[in-house]
């Protein structure tokens, strides 16, 4: 489906899995290159483009990014970094940010991507391997050989 | 491990999204003896996104991102900790030389002790990318401290010199890795031997003048394809790997409008021990009379050099050695001093590929 608007910006709908549809402008959903690709090939003029990897909710936040990094070319560095920082402070539980992860790399969005990674990266920052395991409740299962080989490569950090 | 999650951690919240997650809430999860679905979710992350998380850490932290699970140690293998020796950052300082013990002060300042057996007895030529070029009992070989990898070399041709210092052109697991090591006896003869990734035997290259002081520093700049290497004096001289052959040069402060000169690649920075105030920092006692090899750093686009260096002991050393230091007292005879090793070193965590030789 292809709409344009009054001022002639055209407009793309983006369909989420779960069946929830977004009008976005191109210049927004051309920010994932991934869809970018897809308009260049003319998939966006049949109808809606589908998103089968994307549920409605996550979606809904990357648009926002897009729109956000679409429209503030002109603006402060700054000003837009103290945006992405709200904006993940919003998402600020790890499954959250995990699906947004996915999103953005299925989705081809680099600079959310990176975001993403940064944020996870400094909730670890600081934590021993337990701490981390707690944190986001991840198994252990290293055999007992593997764990005294990690161990000794790491003892020194943790003192 | 279910009560774990809820009680123990307030970052760990209901999930927000309506997909399939939604449907386990945490109140489940206390009924269930079943992991959380938040488990299967990390294993789902595919491995490049996994490692471009573990790209983001400095080497501490990647040292415990390594040793959370299976999944994320294998998936972090590309990541080095390259991000803690990107621009702005000072390289770090480990100390060896009494047994296998050895101390380490990160650029932050926060000093670990870590058990590296590899460096006892061993002596270092070679610094930088996070990996060491090693000498111990004849053989010669790259080491990275942190991951303990180790990358053999063919059997090193002199083993007795009085002065040897290397230096490499990029990290020896890169295929167009070269290294260089400067060999001088006491008659200040260069002896320069080449080691391209591949070859089977080092190529040795003369430099007969006896202009050439103790070398004290040694880099490779890709712009000329040159190793550079500064003596203890005012004397340069570069090896083009490219024509195989020396040119030596005289160094000058301050070039005069009549003088036939170049710029050198980088900065020179010699005394660096002391700049950064090291004696104190490592709490080491007057008697310790320390060697250090230096690195090349780039911080802020700017190439800088850092110096061998021998600081002699200020009370209690009986060394007579001829070296480059900033002791202008002699010491007092009749005591003991210590004497320890010292390596600038970049905290990065290097790994060799399973299937490279």
């Amino acid at each position: 489906m292809s709409i344009t608007t009054e001022n002639n910006e055209k407009m793309i709908t983006l369909m989420s899995s779960d069946g929830e549809e977004f009008v976005v402008e191109e210049a927004v959903a051309a920010q994932s290159q991934t869809i970018k690709h897809l308009i260049e090939d003319g998939c966006s003029t049949e109808g809606s483009i589908p998103l089968p990897n994307v549920t409605g909710r996550v979606l809904s936040e990357v648009i926002q990014y897009c729109k956000k990094h679409s429209s503030s070319d002109d603006k402060e560095e700054k000003e837009l970094e103290a945006w992405d920082a709200e904006f993940v402070k919003a998402a600020d539980d790890h499954v959250a940010l995990t699906d947004l992860m996915m999103a953005a790399n299925f989705l081809d969005i680099k600079g959310l991507l990176d975001l993403v990674a940064q944020t996870l990266a400094n909730m670890i920052t600081g934590k021993s391997p337990e701490e981390v395991r707690r944190m986001w409740n991840i198994k252990n299962d290293f055999t007992p050989e593997e764990a005294e080989k990690v161990r000794k490569e790491n003892q020194w950090a943790f003192e | 491990m279910c009560d774990t999650y809820v009680g123990a951690d307030p970052s760990a919240k209901l999930p927000r999204y309506s997909d399939s997650l939604a449907s386990c809430s945490p109140l489940d999860r206390i009924d269930t003896n079943e992991l959380p679905r938040e488990i299967s979710r990390w294993t789902e992350l595919p491995c490049e996104l996994v490692s471009s998380i573990a790209s983001q850490l400095g080497i501490v932290d990647l040292l415990s991102f390594r040793g959370v699970c299976k999944h994320w140690n294998s998936a972090s293998f590309p990541a080095s900790a390259q991000v803690e020796s990107s621009s702005r950052r000072e390289p770090w300082f480990l100390i060896y030389g009494e047994g296998s013990q050895c101390r380490l002060l990160s650029e932050p300042g926060k000093e670990y002790t870590i058990n590296i057996p590899e460096l006892d007895g061993a002596a270092c030529l070679g610094s930088n990318t996070g990996w060491l070029l090693l000498l111990r009992e004849g053989s010669m070989y790259f080491f990275c401290p942190f991951s303990r990898a180790r990358i053999s070399l063919p059997e090193f041709p002199r083993l007795e010199f009085i002065n040897c210092l290397a230096s490499f052109s990029s990290p020896p697991t890169s295929t167009d890795c070269t290294v260089a090591v400067v060999c001088q006896n006491d008659s200040s003869e260069v002896e320069l031997f080449i080691l391209n990734r591949g070859d089977v035997a080092w190529t040795k290259h003369e430099y007969a003048k006896k202009d050439f002081k103790k070398v004290v520093c040694g880099t490779y700049h890709p712009g000329d394809k040159c190793f550079y290497f500064v003596d203890d004096d005012k004397g340069l001289i570069t090896f083009s790997t490219v024509r195989k052959d020396f040119t030596k040069y005289n160094i000058i402060w301050r070039p005069t409008e009549n003088s036939k000169s170049e710029e050198l690649p980088f900065y020179m920075r010699r005394g660096y021990f002391k700049e950064r105030n090291m004696r104190q920092r490592l709490n080491l006692g007057e008697d310790v009379t320390i060697s250090t090899c230096g690195t090349a750093v780039s911080i802020d686009g700017t190439n800088k050099i850092i110096f061998n260096e021998c600081i002699k002991a200020l009370v209690g050393s009986e060394s007579n050695n001829i070296v480059p230091n900033e002791s202008t007292n002699p010491p007092p005879e009749g005591s003991k001093s210590r004497s320890l090793n010292g390596i600038w070193i970049h905290p990065r965590f290097m790994q060799v590929q399973p299937d490279q030789s």
